[in-house]
């Protein structure tokens, strides 16, 4: 495909478009059943007005920014995990949730598993055992730049436009 | 390790989202049950499917059309909301429709993120969400178009729109020559996904 090698030199990290073309199966899903269940709450939260879709506009593409695709990672990777940290930020931000429950409760979900026998239904409970002092879970709050999209105050525009350079009638 | 005495946790983030989801519902702010119908909604009901009909119909129906370009939220639910209040939000979703022709070629995207109609063309393609295709397709849209080989004539006028989380864009893509006659269910299986970002054309098969 033309063009590859710039697009190589432009974006390192990964194949560039070209390389995010040759896995489009046509017919898109959840490549996880996290990334669902991610998704999913993110949306419930928004229509029970938990939290506000702008905020979350904000919040995740401030994710995108400031983490972007890593090397080896792929592009859904990238989407997901920027995903679930913006989600855990936004409940955290406003103290809907607090990080030290939320590093609790994984704990607790992990024991939970670990004491289920193989092929039982895993129910989450907090009765296997006291949890270490809570650590810091490497989590880290960062602040996000606060840039908006650009408003569409004054109605609907192309963000860019390529003119015709032949007139023909 | 594996044993018959435990269930292997699962990875590391769909530990994270079940804990989220866990405190979120003990404390009631979770509603039961809307995260499955969410999802399920996306992977069985919103797909371009849904998108193909109403481009099927505006090329058929004149005074369709017009509605759609008018007020396309109201014309696409001319197809029918869900009886589900979680659905039938994202169904009603404020959406422009930008329409193709001759002169003027539009192709969508989200610079930020991945704003998308996800009520008329389900989940978007994982390239619509990556950064090569969200940045160089403000910069160089006739380079990138033309790596989907679409090969835009220069006496077409390329205008390309930045969906947001209060507005989502829509291409009507141009109906083919050689399809004359042809039953709205036919016109339908004609229109593509990319035809409906704006990445492709729609061809008489």
């Amino acid at each position: 495909m033309s063009g590859l090698g710039d697009l190589l030199r432009l974006d390192p990290a990964q194949g560039g478009l070209a390389a995010d073309l040759a896995v489009d199966s046509g017919v898109p899903g959840f490549g996880q059943p996290w990334h669902a269940e991610a998704f999913g709450t993110t949306l419930a939260l928004s229509q029970a007005g938990v939290v506000s879709w702008a905020e979350w506009f904000e919040i995740f593409t401030g994710e995108i920014r400031a983490r972007p695709q890593r090397p080896g990672e792929t592009s859904e990777a990238a989407y997901y995990r920027q995903w679930l940290v913006a989600l855990e930020a936004i409940l955290v931000k406003h103290s809907t949730l607090a990080p030290e429950e939320i590093a609790d409760a994984v704990e607790h979900w992990r024991r939970s598993y670990l004491n289920t026998p193989h092929g039982g239904p895993v129910v989450f409970s907090r009765e296997w055992g006291d949890l270490p002092e809570s650590e810091d879970d490497g989590h880290d709050h960062h602040r996000h730049d606060g840039r908006q999209h650009r408003s569409h105050a004054g109605g609907s525009r192309p963000i860019a436009v390529s003119p015709a350079t032949v007139v023909k009638d | 390790m594996s044993s018959d005495s435990h269930t292997d946790p699962p990875s590391a983030p769909a530990l994270r989202i079940k804990a989220i989801q866990q405190l979120l519902t003990e404390k009631g702010l979770l509603p039961t049950g809307a995260v499955d119908t969410i999802v399920d909604a996306f992977e069985h009901r919103f797909g371009p499917r849904t998108g193909a009909r109403i481009v099927a119909r505006a090329w058929t129906n004149a005074s369709y059309r017009k509605r759609l370009l008018a007020d396309a939220p109201e014309a696409m639910g001319e197809f029918g909301h869900s009886e589900d209040p979680h659905i039938a939000m994202i169904e009603r979703t404020p959406t422009i429709v930008l329409e193709n022709t001759l002169k003027v070629h539009n192709v969508i995207v989200c610079t930020l993120c991945s704003c998308y109609p996800w009520h008329v063309l389900g989940l978007p393609p994982n390239w619509y969400k990556a950064a090569p295709y969200r940045s160089r397709v403000v910069i160089e849209p006739r380079a990138v178009l033309a790596e989907f080989g679409l090969h835009v004539p220069d006496d077409v006028e390329v205008r390309v729109w930045d969906s947001n989380n209060e507005l989502r864009y829509f291409v009507l893509p141009l109906r083919p020559a050689g399809t004359e006659g042809w039953s709205e269910e036919r016109l339908a299986s004609i229109v593509t996904r990319d035809s409906m970002i704006g990445t492709a054309l729609c061809k008489a098969a």
